[in-house]
């Protein structure tokens, strides 16, 4: 596995550019209460990971130590494309809430018809932040301190929102941050499910971060499926906290087509009995773009399940990096724990890395991970060729094929009627707006 | 003898260095069945895979002109379009792509490429679910990915219903009859053989008689050594089945 520019990091004195981000924050941490204020001291002290630092080996971050992204995001009241703003469930017809820049933007939001014990709007209009379990990182502190809006699902216990939920993230702007939060809490048996897109409406560059908390009471359930689309030169860093109690169900898949550099860090908890967990998503990438998956699913209570399906298509010089714990515990018995991570390489100077660990401490557990890399199937494409199908067509239907085998087992449980169709439709359609940019080949 | 769909004058190929076809000669005029039997390693499969215009193949001499055109110059995809169709010895899998919506493809690429109208959903469906009823092909079936998991004789009946939906000039089956059993031959058979057509050639590659009860040659050619050393008519194929080819691949090319 080749480390690119690993000698870099040493050159620029780590610090410096920490100092830059705690100067730009200063006021706003201060005016934001003392647990803004604490998170900034602590980010201070902690400062960004290089690539000493265990889990970001493969990530270069020196272009956004560089001083360019400290700036905190203007709002932006512009127009926002419409197309972003087409009901992504026309049938469900969900409920939606936009941010632009990081800051809600409540004329382009609909929380109309909320069914009793649904809470779902701006965190910030509700005074309230995420309050992450497990270790802060740099990324978890600067959000902390510099977060300046977000989304806030709160649905009481027993109450199921039947309409899917679309929380909108766009950025419009260059040469700064937007730093926003995602708030989830379903009390007991409650039931919700998130679309979640973060698209960039700029060439110029950006740095956009997010942290999720994610809190399942008892046999609540929650769908999560997201799309990133961010600006082709942007940073996007995204980090999950999910717990789980007894018999909560969790699914996610992220599609991630966009960012010059995007890490989708989740960390997800088993804290109750036969608890569920999908954890999936696939990344198309080109160019020079590189994604990084971090995932931690911590079994700490027994008999739960979890899965991780990941794809990767790689064309040009991307790089797709994996890294995936699963952590057994020994209260953990019969825990099943499966993992897996494939990529694609569309072309010769593409580059997959993977990184799977198990720790288990328990000795009654299923627990199997795979990862393999491969190309597209020569034998695949001229059997399609042979029956008429166009070159380009072909390597299409091979690519989405392959990203397919994730998506269409997804099983969307909490979408109404034809929901889990259109989800499919649209994460498709995303996909082959990427085929037809990328990946026809030569 | 009818139109020249197919001339073959002299072809001589070789796969990654090595010659396989050493001066191949061959006429299919329309409405024809051609057998093209062979030892293993006589060139059967190069042959057909040249045809259909598989990368890997070299043409150091000779010519294939398909309807007067020079084949080598177009992409399979183009060959596929202009009716040219080869049922694989060994159908490939493709997890991820259910049958019926690649016969979908297939069909609407190929008529694209024509320039004709692109068939609907409901136009392809009815095609292919009347040619499927024939081949004792299954609803369930066409739902699946294709080839995955299918057995030996539903790849080579998924091959022929292919065939039968793309309506092919002319087809190429290489090696059909391998991994079939007498029922699966018998049906595949017939099933070709209800594709018979005045404007449609076929040229089956096979090593066995067998398959030849079933769809009777008008000629048949033998292939040793990437030439053909041999060419009769249906009663060939029961010499050697009843010979082997041992004597005929001794035979110096005429």
């Amino acid at each position: 596995m080749a480390d690119r520019d690993m000698n870099r990091d040493v050159m620029n004195g780590p610090g410096m550019a920490e100092q830059a981000w705690v100067d730009a924050l200063a006021d706003r941490a201060a005016a934001g209460g003392a647990a803004r204020a604490a998170a900034l001291t602590a980010f201070a002290d902690l400062g960004l990971p290089d690539r000493r630092r265990e889990g970001w080996r493969w990530t270069d971050l020196n272009p956004l130590r560089s001083g360019e992204f400290t700036t905190v995001a203007p709002k932006n009241t512009g127009k926002v494309p419409p197309e972003l703003l087409s009901d992504p469930f026309a049938v469900a017809r969900g409920h939606r809430l936009v941010f632009v820049n990081g800051y809600f933007r409540e004329d382009l939001s609909d929380t109309s018809g909320l069914p009793e014990g649904v809470l779902l709007g701006s965190l910030a209009a509700a005074g309230e932040q995420c309050d992450p379990f497990g270790p802060d990182t740099g990324f978890s502190l600067l959000n902390q301190a510099g977060a300046t809006d977000g989304a806030l699902v709160r649905v009481a216990p027993g109450v199921a929102l039947s309409r899917p939920v679309h929380l909108q993230f766009v950025n419009m702007d260059g040469g700064c941050h937007m730093q926003t939060q995602v708030k989830v809490e379903l009390g007991q048996g409650a039931r919700a499910t998130l679309f979640e897109t973060h698209d960039g409406v700029t060439d110029a560059a950006y740095f956009a971060s997010q942290l999720a908390t994610v809190s399942l009471a008892d046999g609540a359930r929650l769908d999560h499926y997201r799309l990133q689309d961010e600006a082709k030169s942007s940073f996007h860093f995204r980090d999950l906290r999910a717990a789980l109690a007894a018999q909560a169900g969790y699914e996610s898949f992220t599609l991630s087509t966009g960012a010059r550099l995007s890490r989708n860090s989740g960390f997800i908890r088993f804290d109750g009995a036969e608890a569920e967990c999908g954890y999936h998503g696939a990344y198309l990438l080109g160019g020079m773009q590189q994604a990084d998956t971090v995932t931690q699913l911590q079994h700490a209570a027994p008999e739960c399940v979890s899965a991780q399906n990941f794809r990767g298509v790689l064309d040009d010089r991307a790089r797709g990096t994996f890294q995936g714990c699963i952590t057994v515990e020994k209260p953990a018995q019969r825990t099943d724990a499966q993992q897996s991570i494939k990529a694609l390489l569309l072309s010769p100077r593409a580059e997959q890395d993977a990184k799977p660990e198990l720790e288990i401490f328990a000795d009654d557990v299923k627990c199997a991970h795979g990862a393999s890399t491969g190309n597209l199937d020569p034998d695949a494409l001229f059997y399609l060729r042979a029956r008429g199908i166009p070159q380009a067509q072909a390597r299409a239907l091979l690519i989405e094929a392959f990203v397919s085998e994730v998506l269409d087992n997804l099983s969307a449980v909490t979408l109404p009627q034809d929901g889990a169709g259109q989800l499919r439709d649209g994460l498709r359609a995303r996909m082959e707006m990427w085929l037809a940019e990328n990946g026809t080949g030569e | 003898m009818s139109e020249v769909m197919l001339k073959i004058e002299n072809l001589h190929v070789t796969a990654e260095g090595t010659e396989i076809l050493r001066g191949i000669n061959l006429e299919v005029g329309a409405g024809e069945v051609h057998a093209i039997m062979g030892p293993n390693g006589a060139g059967k499969s190069t042959l057909s895979n040249v045809l259909s215009g598989r990368p890997g193949y070299e043409i150091t001499a000779g010519s294939i002109s398909y309807f007067g055109e020079d084949l080598a110059a177009l992409e399979p995809e183009e060959r596929a379009a202009k009716g040219i169709f080869l049922g694989f010895q060994y159908p490939v899998e493709i997890p991820g792509v259910a049958a019926m919506s690649f016969l979908k493809t297939a069909i609407n690429a190929q008529r694209k490429l024509r320039g004709e109208e692109e068939l609907d959903a409901r136009g392809v469906m009815t095609l292919v679910q009347g040619e499927a009823k024939k081949l004792n092909i299954g609803a369930d079936m066409l739902k699946r990915s294709i080839n995955v998991g299918f057995s030996g004789g539903e790849k080579k009946r998924n091959e022929i219903l292919q065939m039968a939906v793309l309506q092919p000039k002319l087809a190429i089956l290489d090696e059909t009859d391998s991994g079939l059993d007498v029922d699966a031959l018998k049906l595949v058979g017939e099933g070709v053989t209800a594709l018979r057509a005045p404007d449609r050639a076929m040229i089956v590659i096979t090593h066995y008689q067998r398959l030849l009860d079933y769809i009777v040659p008008d000629f048949v050619h033998v292939l040793a050594k990437g030439r053909i050393v041999r060419s009769g008519g249906a009663e060939l194929a029961r010499e050697l089945d009843q010979l082997g080819y041992g004597d005929l691949a001794k035979v110096p090319a005429a």
